[in-house]
């Protein structure tokens, strides 16, 4: 082979190596996500924190962040306020009923992108996410803005929005929901995964 | 004063005392008044994650704080210990 044919040679492979990673990053890909979802009921008698651990598989094509799709879980059985009779009553049939309805869901269905930003190799996105979320075997589509961090295979998400028990029948007993639950709970979620997942 | 009313008052002052414990935990943990006591906490954790970012997150820990109560647990040790003090001071008189 000649020189300018090594040479040729060497500049493609040089040339690949630096696209490929870019090529992959921007091909739509399935993340497997894990983290945590912080829950806190702000009451007149009382402010309970919690956390919920899960995760799921979602789907990001960083070329057109609009298609993301996907599904995160959370067992109802993983959420812990730190009082272990509390969390027994909130498993229960007053509350989330976990034997009938064991996970808490959110359906992702596609996102508006709010801003993209790029930095270096990595792509922060500001979304409004559209998700069907599940609770207490009841169903509420919901717009969620988000915050989404990838790199090179890995991405995180962080996310905050508000549940209103009343929208998803969740009484508990009588004069707690007001008084000792707050009617709406805020909830956090941070999740971060991996490419291939 | 006889041995059943110096009970009664010790009995009506530790009641005193839980309840106030209860008041002043209420007043001073940032959570505020708690029916429920709690036997973990959540403590904050930072890491630094694969993007280079401080990141906060919230585990379970062991209250360390052992007199950290909630009503669940005040007010049933601030009735007995009451209950206690108003029969120690009904016998005291009766005797």
């Amino acid at each position: 082979m000649s020189r300018q044919s090594l040479l040729s040679a060497a500049l493609s492979a040089a040339l690949s190596a630096t696209l490929l990673p870019a090529a992959a990053l921007a091909a739509p890909g399935s993340f497997a996500f894990t983290g945590t979802a912080d829950f806190v009921s702000d009451a007149p008698l009382e402010k309970i924190n919690g956390q919920a651990n899960g995760g799921g598989a979602v789907t990001l094509d960083l070329a057109d962040l609009t298609t993301l799709s996907g599904t995160i879980v959370m067992p109802v059985r993983t959420m812990k306020t730190g009082n272990a009779q509390r969390d027994d009553h909130l498993y229960g049939s007053d509350w989330l009923e976990a034997d009938k309805c064991p996970d808490v869901k959110l359906e992702l269905k596609g996102a508006k992108v709010e801003s993209v930003e790029t930095k270096g190799d990595i792509t922060v996105a500001k979304l409004v996410v559209n998700g069907s979320f599940g609770l207490h075997c009841q169903s509420k589509d919901l717009a969620i803005p988000v915050t989404l961090k990838a790199k090179a295979g890995q991405a995180k998400v962080s996310a905050s929005f508000s549940v209103s028990l009343a929208d998803f029948k969740v009484a508990g007993k009588a004069g707690v929901v007001g008084e000792k639950v707050g009617n709406s709970i805020a909830v956090t979620v941070n999740l971060s995964g991996a490419q291939g997942g | 004063m006889g041995a059943q009313r110096a009970g009664a008052l010790v009995c009506a002052l530790l009641a005193a005392a839980v309840m106030g414990l209860w008041v002043y935990k209420g007043l001073t943990k940032p959570e505020g008044f708690k029916l429920g006591t709690n036997s973990q906490v959540f403590v904050e954790q930072t890491a630094v994650d694969a993007f280079g970012d401080e990141v906060k997150s919230r585990v379970l820990v062991d209250n360390p704080d052992r007199l950290d109560l909630g009503l669940d647990r005040a007010g049933p040790i601030a009735g007995a210990l009451g209950a206690l003090a108003v029969g120690l001071f009904v016998w005291g008189r009766r005797g």
